[in-house]
């Protein structure tokens, strides 16, 4: 049998945890990835991933700080872009159910939009981040599909300027052998 | 198997899209009303117990933010001076003719064109040929200000010290009773957001 190369699409939801939890607490079921996984032996791949999950929350109401007041509506934009160099290790033979773990070391792109009323304000970030993962892979017949499942921790470290960003994803999608 | 020059394209288009969509990002939309776009902002003085105070004159020349040498008034002026004279009285406040006053009320405003650049939630999203990125439709916003100030206190440089600004911002584009009713309920929310204010 021959290890081929992976290419991997899924659709991904996403719940916050800790500070972005507190910020967008609501779960997302915005999200995407693709990547490539390239098999340097038989049970090991080394590749790369991009994927993009979004987080929203809107809020009403009237808030003070020191001596200013605001009231009105507001809406916060969480936009997390982890671009990963990946490891996998396989369990299994490509033709038949495969468990899979790895981790993704890289790079957190996090663009942030606040709505206040009529006005917005942006704030984009980078963070050092890591993506540790857990998914089982399965052929679909005889083609070179395989359906997969997996679960990732999303973990974007603090900066000196920004807090750290975590949430964990569940995805679902396709395996493309080529 | 697939022919690697297929495989080798696919992989190319979604890396073009990906480049793409990195720098543009979906924003769920909340199909906000026109009034949910209102927004209300209050400043008070900290060191200020407003005590002291129980007359005011309205000066009812709205100030243009944007070019104070235009003597021209917003649309609905009447109407703001109409309600900051009810919450000032709901709040205990008489007004007396200027020179006698214990505060002073100036009023300003601007108006600003907003561009909305809008991403359709499903398109945007799932076909990257449908980018964000064209405005789709325009709309004008307007501010009016409202700044409380003690005439009888002047500094070095012939400053008036400010004692409380609120601030009103909205969308413009309306039928005249929603604005009418928009100009209502924010006028009071400054003043109800200002307890300090209330003499009674």
């Amino acid at each position: 049998m021959a290890y081929d190369p992976i290419i991997t699409f899924t659709y991904n939801m996403a719940q916050p945890l800790g500070q972005l939890q507190d910020a967008t607490p609501d779960f997302s079921w915005r999200g995407w990835s693709f990547g490539y996984r390239s098999h340097m032996r038989d049970h090991l791949s080394l590749g790369f991933s991009f994927s993009w999950q979004t987080f929203s929350e809107l809020e009403s109401g009237t808030f003070t700080k020191g001596t200013a007041t605001a009231t009105g509506t507001f809406i916060r934009y969480v936009n997390s872009l982890p671009i990963m160099l990946t490891g996998h290790v396989y369990t299994g033979d490509p033709d038949g159910f495969r468990v899979y773990g790895g981790i993704g070391i890289g790079t957190f792109y996090i663009k942030e939009r606040f709505d206040f009323g009529l006005q917005t304000f942006y704030d984009n970030h980078w963070h050092f981040g890591l993506v540790p993962e857990a998914g089982v892979m399965l052929p679909l017949g005889g083609s070179s599909w395989d359906l997969l499942g997996n679960v990732t921790y999303n973990y974007a470290f603090s900066t000196k300027n920004y807090n750290s960003i975590s949430y964990v994803g569940i995805n679902i999608g396709f395996a493309l052998l080529i | 198997m697939y022919k690697r020059n297929t495989l080798l394209f696919i992989t190319v288009f979604i890396l073009i899209a990906m480049v793409l969509l990195i720098f543009n990002a979906c924003y769920k939309d909340y199909n906000l009303k026109v009034a949910d776009y209102d927004a209300v902002i209050t400043v008070r003085d900290e060191q200020n117990d407003y005590q002291g105070y129980a007359t005011y004159f309205l000066d009812t020349d709205f100030i243009n933010l944007g070019d104070p040498s235009d003597p021209s008034e917003p649309d609905n002026a009447a109407k703001f001076i109409t309600e900051i004279g009810i919450e000032m009285a709901n709040y205990g406040w008489t007004p007396v003719a200027q020179g006698t006053e214990d505060v002073t009320l100036r009023l300003g405003y601007s108006q600003n064109d907003y561009f909305y650049y809008y991403c359709d939630p499903y398109w945007g999203w799932y076909y990257p040929y449908y980018w964000c990125g064209y405005p789709t439709y325009a709309y004008s916003g307007g501010t009016v200000v409202i700044q409380m100030g003690d005439p009888n206190n002047v500094d070095g440089q012939g400053n008036i010290l400010a004692l409380w600004h609120a601030g009103i911002n909205g969308i413009l584009n309306d039928n005249p009773s929603s604005i009418n009713k928009r100009i209502e309920d924010t006028v009071a929310q400054a003043y109800a957001q200002s307890p300090y204010l209330d003499r009674n």
